[in-house]
């Protein structure tokens, strides 16, 4: 299950100038792989013009692919064209009065970091892998390290540039286009092709983060972490829930806050040195997350945090990328089948009930979770948004029956308490769940056929949730 | 240090502006889209800081490119290097393409970095510095079934450039010629190669490399060379079933 590879090719089509291929893809976690058509273009006249293609090889439908990173299958599908905008990763330009920043879709985050950081700019939302692109995470409307204080990705869009093929190239902002900039921002690439953005960054306070534990007081967990994460620069938790004794969900609560009156740290560049991809995730066969090795990973890594300094200093780097160091290696230890996670977002008082059923349900049916996190969040993203008053809890478990079993329970769960489940988290989540724990799912899919009629644009997330 | 570079729109030619940037050279991008090169200059000097600019001829047709690309280059301060990655293939190159096609490969592979090198040459030989690089194919080592044209005028290019560190041997101009194995651009996207395809951006940093330290040829990736040395040696009779 899950593989990245390129299959043979067809005697050549070509879409707008540029060869299509035929490719194995699945999403980044693991899970099934499906034959894909795709294009790479590499010049921007493939933005122009409208109309759809005229090659009877390539699908009416298409959808926009970035480092291939997502859990879920958005950026790909058996029946839609998949645009790589892998070259359109271009810096085009960046007012340092305002913090202004003019990227195009496929630049990655890593290296809009080493543009933004040696000039005393950073973006406050960006999730934890540096070659994670910015259409992908206006597209999914990302979160950060402290949603609570940043809000999400689309917080810090000023403007796009939006292509479609039958409304051709165009701009959208919060007052032009302004129906379809709120639509595609959280809009899983289903409203066009992103081309570029301009991004609002903020000034840097520090260029070291003082990173702080705080050992999670299990009786008082919600309160505790909502205190801590309120007043953070960034705040989220590491918890074990592999024990099922007292030590269930142990953990710390990881304070950060910019530190300016730190020594100045390295000001980079910073390298992603040999890449988590797509193709070498499951490159482990045999996974090596079992419930018995869980439970010693946990307890060693737990152990580690706790006999280590409780404060710390770190690069901002180290603490935006946390994946971008041997911690990659965790995704690779779920093997070839992977993993899957259940992210849900609930209401703080509802924190406790969950933990409750949650460890009910694990004593039953043992499953070994190999990560759990937690972070506080604010506002109401609306639409198919994962934002809301209330905390997130990431659970991290291998992709088998017995995983599939513990969603399938969550599914059930988290819209009972009142929360949502993260979309692009959750390859399998089925759109039943998706209707009920999303207020906004009718009126998203309303406004989306009203915008865009002929549907030009689908995913097997697309297909998956029925939109 | 300014750095012309025909052929900046996409794959090598773009990657090697890149580097050129990284490296501190002003550049000038020729020979591609509008758009494009005016993407690649706004990247470059957005993120660093160096001069560029975008000259969008389209080689061939007559002189009036060169004329254009020439008057472009003063303007812009000289040219302290040159590089050439401009090229093109034709997917039906099997050797019954039209006349108008055969010049066309010539043209944009063989006939048009020739010239600009030829008009740029003067210049550096009076100041008794400057570098010029040329870019061609492994596959041109011997005439083959598939891209015959492209093949035929890598080959004449690659001889144009052996004439050339020749003739500029003890000047203090470099010339340089990269015979180029795949490089994962468009031309080989999807497609089954025998072979990986190198990184353009790596490519590129290898050339970049070069640049001060002398030497005239390599391949890239390095192992083409032997591959090449194997397919010249092949006797016809086993070289004719092949289907290169």
């Amino acid at each position: 299950m899950g593989s990245m590879k390129l299959t043979r090719l067809k005697p050549l089509s070509r879409h707008r100038g540029s060869p299509v291929a035929e490719r194995r893809l699945a999403p980044f976690t693991g899970g099934a792989a499906v034959s894909c058509a795709c294009v790479r273009p590499d010049r921007l006249a493939f933005w122009r013009g409208s109309g759809g293609s005229r090659n009877p090889d390539v699908p009416v439908a298409r959808i926009s692919r970035g480092g291939g990173y997502s859990y879920v299958d958005a950026s790909f599908g058996a029946d839609a064209l998949v645009v790589d905008h892998a070259r359109f990763n271009r810096i085009l330009g960046f007012d340092d009065a305002t913090g202004l920043l003019t990227v195009e879709a496929g630049a990655t985050l890593g290296a809009v970091f080493n543009f933004l950081h040696p000039r005393g700019w950073y973006l406050p939302v960006q999730p934890g892998y540096p070659l994670i692109t910015v259409g992908g995470c206006i597209a999914a409307d990302v979160h950060g390290k402290n949603p609570y204080r940043d809000g999400t990705f689309r917080s810090h869009v000023e403007s796009l540039e939006l292509h479609h093929p039958d409304k051709g190239t165009f701009c959208a902002d919060r007052e032009r286009e302004a129906e379809v900039f709120d639509l595609t921002c959280g809009g899983y690439g289903l409203t066009g092709h992103i081309v570029r953005a301009v991004l609002r960054a903020a000034p840097l306070p520090s260029r070291t983060i003082r990173h702080r534990l705080h050992p999670v007081d299990l009786a008082d967990f919600p309160k505790q972490f909502t205190d801590v994460a309120r007043t953070a620069d960034l705040a989220h938790t590491w918890q074990d829930f592999a024990p099922r004794g007292a030590g269930f969900g142990r953990g710390f609560i990881m304070e950060g806050n910019f530190d300016p009156g730190a020594s100045e740290a390295a000001r980079g560049p910073f390298r992603e040195r040999n890449p988590l991809t797509p193709g070498n995730r499951g490159s482990w066969r045999v996974p090596l997350f079992t419930p018995a090795t869980t439970k010693l990973f946990t307890a060693a890594y737990y152990t580690l945090l706790r006999l280590g300094a409780s404060e710390s200093t770190q690069c901002l780097w180290d603490f935006t990328f946390p994946i971008s160091s041997y911690r990659k290696v965790y995704f690779k230890l779920f093997g070839a089948r992977g993993q899957l996670e259940y992210q849900s977002l609930l209401p703080v008082d509802a924190l406790d009930e969950f933990l409750a059923r949650v460890r009910q349900w694990l004593t039953v049916h043992p499953l070994p979770i190999t990560l759990g996190s937690a972070k506080l969040f604010s506002g109401d993203g609306g639409l198919l948004r994962f934002q809301a008053e209330g905390v997130s809890l990431s659970l991290d478990f291998p992709y088998t029956p017995e995983g599939e079993a513990f969603a399938l329970f969550l599914d059930g769960v988290v819209p009972d308490l009142g929360g949502r489940p993260n979309i692009i988290k959750d390859a399998r989540l089925p759109d039943t769940v998706v209707r009920r724990a999303y207020p906004g799912y009718e009126e998203f899919r309303e406004r989306l056929h009203a915008y865009d009629p002929a549907r030009r644009f689908a995913s097997g997330l697309s297909r998956r949730l029925g939109l | 240090m300014n750095t012309v570079i025909l052929g900046a729109g996409a794959g090598l030619g773009r990657a090697l502006a890149e580097r050129c940037a990284a490296a501190g050279h002003d550049v000038l991008l020729a020979g591609g889209a509008p758009e494009d090169l005016r993407a690649g200059c706004d990247h470059l000097r957005t993120v660093y800081g160096i001069r560029a600019v975008a000259e969008p001829v389209r080689v061939g047709g007559g002189d009036e490119w060169l004329n254009t690309l020439l008057s472009r280059a003063a303007d812009f301060g000289g040219t302290d290097v040159l590089l050439l990655p401009v090229g093109a293939v034709m997917e039906d190159d099997d050797g019954t393409l039209s006349a108008a096609d055969v010049r066309r490969l010539a043209e944009v592979n063989y006939l048009a970095p020739a010239a600009l090198a030829s008009a740029v040459l003067p210049g550096m030989l009076a100041t008794g510095s400057g570098t010029i690089v040329g870019f061609g194919s492994v596959g041109a080592v011997r005439g083959r079934r598939s891209h015959v044209g492209y093949a035929a005028a890598k080959r004449a290019l690659a001889s144009y450039f052996e004439s050339l560190r020749h003739r500029t041997y003890g000047t203090g101009v470099t010339v340089q010629f990269h015979s180029l194995g795949y490089l994962d651009t468009g031309n080989t996207y999807g497609k089954r190669l025998p072979f990986p395809a190198m990184a353009p951006d790596e490519a590129a940093r290898r050339v970049v490399q070069a640049l001060g330290r002398g030497g005239f040829s390599t391949c890239l990736p390095w192992y083409w060379k032997y591959v090449g040395w194997a397919v010249r040696a092949t006797p016809w009779v086993v070289y004719r079933k092949l289907d290169f």
